[in-house]
């Protein structure tokens, strides 16, 4: 499974919403569930489940799957 | 002409129409700007539509609060009729919405589909034309021939009770519009203002920004929440927004992800309201300092009694722990006693109040009869006085371990273990180890949270607080237990009682 396949089934899993709902354009905050809780909820899931720590100061720019992916990317060298 | 004396919000409007038909007073998450003659025009066709449904005055509409213009054409559409909206979540669950149903009766709901009950989603009304500017409506038909007045029921907001069962609270005109005037006169909203509101609809603290905005004549940019923070800031910015309402969790949310960029719209915001659940001293000091020009302001009330007192944490910065005082003479606080007696300034009870701004009962009318004492409201919530009026809150009523007779706050316990330990993640507990003692006070502290040794902690602490009121366990847990609301579980759940 590719990287962003799996960052995109966590992400469903966390806000409890159909895989084929998290498109790469689909932001944060576009969807009911994904509001502030869910976003923590996101973002605690994908530390744990990648085992990766997103820095503090990149959160603020994560504001789409896409952003999330490349982030995540990043992070992984 | 249509008669909206028993509305200071809708007479407000139909005045600010008139006098800045052109100016925006709503955008739209779209981006959509709606103009003061468009939002009265509107309104007018909302009314003319439910009239059409057989609506009239006294009739309950069922009504999601969506962060959409129709909810808010709508809304206040059964306002000017004299119809009742029960204001709903739209994500309410199916368990909840048949329970909220089956004790309002609604005759018809708008954005959930009801069995047996006329229902139609947003997505299927077209009682409006927002391209047609020169539409004329039939005021005759929305003319409500039977006088309302402000003390008619305008909404009914369901909070939770203590029981468990959500409790349906009901909201004159009178209510609503002293509770705007109340807010406006202690921040000062103007005309000028632009707000982004991303509080939810569906609750109080939301719901009534946006009545104080339409009160004022300003602007409300509706904004899908907080969890997109550069949207946020980019709507900041995009429209020279000069104040919001936040909650304390999101000021936490806002902390951490997104530090304190926030502090480089200070100079443009002029006031940021803060309520529902008790902010940190420590975070309000944070928030003053970086804002050190905006009014910032924090209330205290509850649905049933919005707001009754009011801080701002620059000008009251020698009273920052508690929750402020009342501002208008038409809010009556006062600490009672559980045998209905006033108690002396400085000594704790529970917090009563009375005014204009405070409901006049529940749906159901036995809740009505236990909710007060002698007219006064009561909270629910513990505190006191000081000689000066400032209100300072104890804790929940509800939330208080007895230990061998004596009353323990959990909140007081926790918040010396935070200046102790440093953790902010703690949770005082009763528990009944023995079934011989009672209750005593076991702290809960979650995983790694903790700053200094716990045996040091225990060391302190016992410094700190009274014998009885000391921890009889201390642990350190992976979680806090937390109550279906997301509230920390304080109070052990007690058998039932006996036949």
């Amino acid at each position: 499974m590719s990287i962003s396949c799996k960052i995109k089934e966590i992400i469903a899993d966390a806000l409890h919403i159909p895989l084929e709902s998290v498109t790469d354009e689909l932001s944060i905050g576009g969807i009911p569930q994904w509001d502030s809780m869910g976003n923590i909820a996101v973002i605690a899931a994908l530390e744990e489940k990648l085992n990766i720590e997103i820095p503090i100061e990149d959160l603020f720019d994560l504001n789409s799957v896409r952003s999330i992916i490349n982030e995540i990317v990043k992070i992984n060298g | 002409m249509v008669d909206v004396s028993h509305s200071s919000i809708l007479a407000a409007i139909f005045r600010h129409a008139v006098a800045t038909p052109d100016k925006t007073v709503i955008v739209t998450t779209e981006g959509r700007e709606v103009s003061w003659s468009e939002l009265q025009r509107n309104i007018m066709q909302g009314a003319e539509w439910l009239s059409g449904q057989g609506i009239t005055r006294g009739d309950r509409v069922m009504i999601s609060a969506e962060k959409e213009v129709e909810f808010i054409y709508l809304y206040l559409a059964a306002h000017l009729i004299g119809a009742v909206n029960v204001v709903v979540d739209a994500g309410i669950n199916t368990a909840h919405l048949q329970y909220i149903t089956d004790m309002a009766r609604p005759a018809i709901s708008i954005g959930l589909k009801i069995g047996g009950i006329p229902s139609s989603f947003y997505s299927e009304l077209e009682f409006y034309s927002p391209a047609d500017a020169g539409s004329k409506t039939n005021e005759g038909q929305v003319a409500n021939h039977d006088p309302l007045t402000p003390d008619d029921t305008a909404d009914i907001l369901f909070t939770s009770g203590s029981t468990g069962k959500p409790k349906g609270v009901l909201l004159s005109h009178a209510n609503i519009a002293a509770s705007a005037e109340n807010i406006n006169a202690f921040i000062g909203n103007g005309a000028e203002d632009v707000e982004l509101l991303g509080l939810s609809l569906y609750h109080s603290f939301g719901l009534g920004r946006l009545r104080c905005c339409l009160l004022a004549g300003g602007t409300v940019i509706l904004h899908n929440g907080f969890a997109n923070l550069k949207s946020v800031f980019n709507t900041f910015e995009k429209y020279c927004v000069t104040g919001f309402g936040m909650v304390p969790a999101i000021w936490e949310y806002i902390k951490r992800f997104s530090g304190t960029r926030i502090a480089r719209y200070a100079p443009q915001i002029r006031y940021i309201e803060i309520g529902s659940a008790i902010l940190p001293t420590e975070d309000k000091k944070i928030i003053s300092e970086l804002f050190p020009t905006s009014r910032i302001c924090m209330h205290y009330g509850l649905t049933e009694a919005s707001r009754a007192t009011f801080i701002d944490f620059h000008k009251d910065r020698a009273h920052i722990e508690s929750v402020g005082k009342r501002t208008e003479e038409r809010v009556d606080i006062r600490i009672f006693a559980s045998d209905g007696k006033e108690v002396a300034v400085g000594e704790t009870g529970e917090i009563c109040i009375k005014g204009d701004i405070v409901t006049a009962g529940y749906l159901d009318s036995a809740q009505t009869e236990e909710g007060f004492y002698n007219g006064y409201f009561r909270t629910g919530d513990s505190g006191y006085m000081d000689e000066e009026g400032y209100l300072y809150l104890v804790d929940r009523i509800k939330e208080i371990i007895n230990v061998g007779g004596y009353n323990v706050s959990p909140v007081e316990i926790e918040e010396e273990v935070k200046k102790i330990s440093g953790a902010e993640s703690v949770c005082i507990a009763a528990t009944d180890p023995d079934g011989i003692l009672g209750e005593v006070p076991r702290l809960l502290i979650l995983k790694d949270t903790l700053k200094i040794d716990i045996e040091e902690l225990r060391k302190r602490l016992r410094e700190k607080v009274k014998g009885y009121k000391y921890p009889r366990f201390f642990e350190i847990v992976d979680s806090l237990p937390l109550t279906t609301n997301g509230k920390k579980k304080r109070i052990k759940e007690r058998p039932q009682s006996q036949p």
